[in-house]
């Protein structure tokens, strides 16, 4: 059975665009869906934290959001992987963190050095990795969210570029590359975490780009 | 469905001794716990060799500290039911902290973090389960017995100690020598009957803690 690890923020957590809200359920999860549409040959280990950024601090939580920070812990506590799947770059687009798109894919470059790091130095069999652009940032009512993440002309511009920004990266590292903007778009309740259906097509999306880099 | 995070260390990751690779993924004592709670509860496990539930060791690249990785887990998984804390046996090495006294105050600093984390999302504070680690024991390691120098005498006054955290804490708590002894290979790790055996000894206490 093959081990994949998704490595993500509140979008990979699950997280209710209706303030208040639930966290979507398990099968809507995007993770979740991944699982289900490999057909259980492989395991979905999720590790989505609200918050969390490629490889910034941001001390507003009690929970550690820098990415590259706590990968590494979580490498060890779940390896061996077979495939890591990386999804973050929005809460870099936070003028108090990175804010553009660009700055998010260096963080990304990071990540992939971490993993890849990680394992050699244990002699352990590296990875395949997935570098996933977010989907976009578009237009709500709710103007704390919005205003959160600079505002909808800075987030929608910044977030726009995330695929071209990420594409280059995953063609430098030779990781495999997705587009989650192709799939999902957020609800427009807060403009940027999606219903549980738009949830769910990432983790269908995600399928061929899987099964084919672990030759399923 | 409820939702159980179980939060360790090597013992809780799965290490195997003889291999030095991963127990399967059956023989993990959580996966052996939600096969008990068949089908009411998903359990998640979070182990990682070496944690310890208070204390800085940078002799590895992940970081190790129980207490400072706690919240972001509790984030990451909530909404919870209960958490398993089974923490303590890197403590005990001398370099790190080495006395129960001391490592009672982690584990009940850990207690303190899942009683007290902000939960979003509709998530409430979950029950929390303390399990003291089986004792170390003798084993064949050349490299010293048992490894890291650990002394066996303090390790057994661990499961008292937790106990009495345990009730003045409100939580529950479960003693793992009870049900599983070290392999000789190294004096520490277990086998796999033995790993699954602390899984299958939860499934009572774990269903108390869950109201099932």
């Amino acid at each position: 059975m093959k081990t994949i690890l998704c490595y993500g923020d509140s979008i990979t957590y699950g997280a209710n665009p209706q303030p208040g809200g639930p966290r979507h359920a398990y099968e809507d999860r995007w993770p979740g869906a991944l699982e289900a549409g490999l057909g259980r040959q492989v395991r979905v280990i999720a590790e989505g934290l609200g918050g969390r950024t490629t490889s910034s601090d941001d001390f507003t939580s009690d929970a550690d959001r820098n990415g590259a920070h706590i990968l590494p812990t979580l490498l060890a506590s779940h390896a061996p992987l077979d495939l890591v799947v990386i999804m973050l770059g929005t809460n870099d687009l936070k003028p108090a963190i990175f804010g553009t798109a660009l700055m998010a894919s260096y963080g990304m470059r990071r990540l992939v050095q971490l993993t890849r790091g990680h394992f050699h130095m244990l002699g352990e069999p590296v990875p395949g990795i997935v570098i996933v652009s977010p989907p976009l940032v578009i237009d709500s009512e709710n103007a704390d969210m919005l205003g959160h993440f600079g505002g909808l002309p800075h987030a929608a511009k910044e977030s726009a570029e995330f695929a071209y920004h990420y594409a280059r990266r995953a063609a430098e590292l030779s990781t495999g590359f997705f587009d989650a903007s192709t799939v999902a778009r957020p609800d427009p309740l807060d403009g940027v975490h999606l219903d549980a259906a738009n949830t769910r097509a990432i983790g269908q999306g995600l399928v061929p780009v899987v099964k084919s880099m672990l030759g399923l | 469905m409820k939702t159980v995070l179980a939060f360790g260390d090597s013992l809780t990751f799965g290490t195997n001794a003889a291999t030095l690779l991963r127990h399967a993924y059956e023989d993990r004592w959580p996966s052996a716990l939600e096969a008990g709670l068949t089908g009411r509860a998903r359990v998640i496990a979070e182990g990682l060799g070496g944690r310890t539930t208070m204390f800085d060791d940078y002799s590895t690249a992940a970081d190790r500290n129980g207490a400072r990785v706690l919240p972001t887990l509790l984030a990451t998984h909530t909404p919870l039911d209960a958490v398993v804390i089974m923490l303590g046996s890197n403590d005990l090495k001398p370099f790190i902290c080495g006395k129960v006294s001391a490592i009672a105050v982690g584990m009940r600093r850990l207690v303190q973090i899942v009683q007290t984390h902000p939960y979003d999302m509709g998530g409430t504070v979950p029950a929390v389960i303390i399990v003291a680690p089986p004792h170390c024991g003798p084993s064949d390691n050349p490299d010293g017995l048992p490894v890291m120098d650990r002394s066996i005498e303090e390790w057994r006054k661990l499961a008292s100690v937790y106990a009495k955290v345990a009730q003045d804490n409100g939580a529950y708590f479960f003693d793992a020598s009870t049900v599983a002894t070290p392999s000789r290979v190294d004096g520490v790790h277990l086998d796999g009957p033995n790993t699954r055996a602390i899984g299958v000894a939860l499934v009572l206490i774990v269903e108390k803690a869950l109201g099932l």
